[in-house]
């Protein structure tokens, strides 16, 4: 071995210090995220509801998130115009991989259930066969402090300083877990296993905001469904507004015909639709998955990218509006 | 019929000279210097694929090459047994200055293509799950 280095000692020499650099650009981590474009998700395949098929049309859509960026994955992507660069944030450093895969499952299960909700309801107005009970039970937590012992990422908060969920409105109870100084009771769910304990914690400036989920328990639906969807490793509640939509048609029977229907935005209780991560990368996943029409939550629609899209873009702030959509064009 | 029977001779014979060549091999080395060439083969062949494996690595961010940046990465895994039986041999010379004698060639061939199938069946059983 010796010999062989001595035999080739000055190539080595040579060789050494561009290698070393190399090595350093392609395996050390920088500061930087990416969302790159990803791909469609059928909603069908999420969502089962006894008696009805569901319409095979709609689509979520999914992006791909990598953090931390090498150097070199940053300088190769510096001039894509579909790939998004981003400063990894406080709360991202704060977060383990295993925090942001339960980050994700939570939100698709909120997600969910707020779609099941929000679909049947509307359903409901022209299909009296069509029911659901829900009640409000506390909160969710989606992000908290890593320091904060006690209190794990979709722990539920049934109690804030003395409060109990049952007594407020969802808006009223997330306002108490903002309180400076605050002790949470949590319930927490593991298997069939549910224990209580409380969690003292205080604000301080060095801390980013705790983030809260709303946590509605369906209490019974008719028809009865399904969530085949929880058990994927796909996450998050991008998917919202499109997972209703595809249920409200379903439940309806509208006929899309062979629309290729894909979609982004959360949905809320309120049937607001919300903000979503990755905007553009989305709409370019829509583009190389060649879809027929794509909702956008109206909010986004000044940061798309300024191009020919060859689908059409529907700009909705509410439930109603696309359901309106959906009614007019189709029905 | 004739041809095929000629076939499977040579073949039997090749199988032969390669199996005297390791004999012969083995005979004129030590387990010392054989593990010494296993772990100096070893560090030379992964320093130098290390680089071009993280760049495909690395590549794999664009999600739509995805496929091609796995087969390109079976390739480089094949390519990393041909380069570590050279450097094995190369070192065992150098440890053993007896087997310059001896044509390390065949051994060094054989071995490295046994090796090399291995890699190339894994390689496209693990594709085909995933893809």
């Amino acid at each position: 071995m010796l010999k062989l280095i001595k035999q080739y000692k000055r190539l080595l020499i040579i060789l050494i210090f561009p290698y070393i650099y190399m090595l350093f650009i392609l395996v050390a981590p920088t500061q930087l995220a990416v969302i790159a474009p990803g791909g469609l998700n059928q909603v069908e395949e999420t969502i089962e509801i006894d008696g009805y098929e569901m319409v095979e049309n709609f689509n979520t859509i999914y992006v791909y998130t990598y953090s931390p960026i090498t150097p070199f994955q940053s300088w190769i992507l510096a001039n894509d115009d579909s790939i998004f660069i981003y400063p990894i944030t406080e709360r991202d450093q704060d977060l383990s991989m295993k925090d942001e895969f339960q980050q994700g499952q939570l939100s698709k299960m909120v997600s969910l259930r707020t779609s099941i909700i929000q679909a049947y309801e509307l359903a409901s107005v022209t299909m009296s066969e069509i029911s659901i009970s829900y009640h409000y039970e506390g909160l969710y937590v989606y992000y908290r402090p890593s320091h904060v012992e006690g209190l794990e990422i979709g722990d539920q908060i049934v109690a804030i300083n003395g409060h109990n969920y049952s007594d407020f409105t969802h808006e009223e109870f997330k306002d108490f877990a903002y309180e400076t100084e605050v002790e949470f009771t949590i319930k927490r769910t593991q298997g069939e296993v549910i224990t209580y304990h409380t969690v003292l914690y205080t604000y301080t400036e060095e801390d980013p905001y705790m983030i809260f989920y709303p946590c509605y328990v369906i209490d019974s639906a008719s028809p009865s469904f399904n969530l085949p969807g929880l058990d994927t490793i796909i996450g998050g509640p991008s998917g919202g507004l499109i997972q209703t939509l595809s249920i409200y048609v379903s439940l309806v029977n509208i006929n899309i015909g062979d629309a290729k229907i894909a979609g982004t935005g959360t949905i809320e209780m309120s049937g607001n639709v919300g903000r979503i991560g990755g905007i553009s990368q989305k709409m370019y996943t829509a583009i190389y998955n060649k879809v027929d029409v794509m909702f956008i939550p109206a909010s986004h629609v000044l940061e798309i990218p300024n191009r020919e899209y060859p689908y059409l873009i529907i700009p909705v702030s509410t439930l109603e509006e696309a359901v309106q959509w959906l009614n007019e064009e189709y029905n | 019929m004739k041809s095929i029977t000629n076939v499977i001779d040579s073949v039997f014979r090749f199988f032969r000279r390669f199996g005297k060549l390791v004999k012969l091999i083995d005979k004129k080395t030590s387990v010392k210097l054989v593990v010494k060439s296993v772990l100096g083969a070893l560090l030379i062949s992964i320093l130098i694929l290390l680089i071009p494996v993280l760049v495909v690595i690395n590549m794999f961010i664009y999600t739509k090459l995805t496929f091609l940046l796995s087969v390109l990465l079976v390739f480089l895994i094949i390519g990393w047994s041909y380069l570590y039986y050279f450097f094995y041999y190369r070192l065992l010379k150098n440890y053993h200055p007896a087997l310059n004698e001896i044509n390390t060639k065949l051994p060094q061939l054989v071995e490295s293509t046994i090796v090399a199938l291995f890699f190339m069946v894994l390689g496209i059983v693990v594709l085909s799950l995933i893809f």
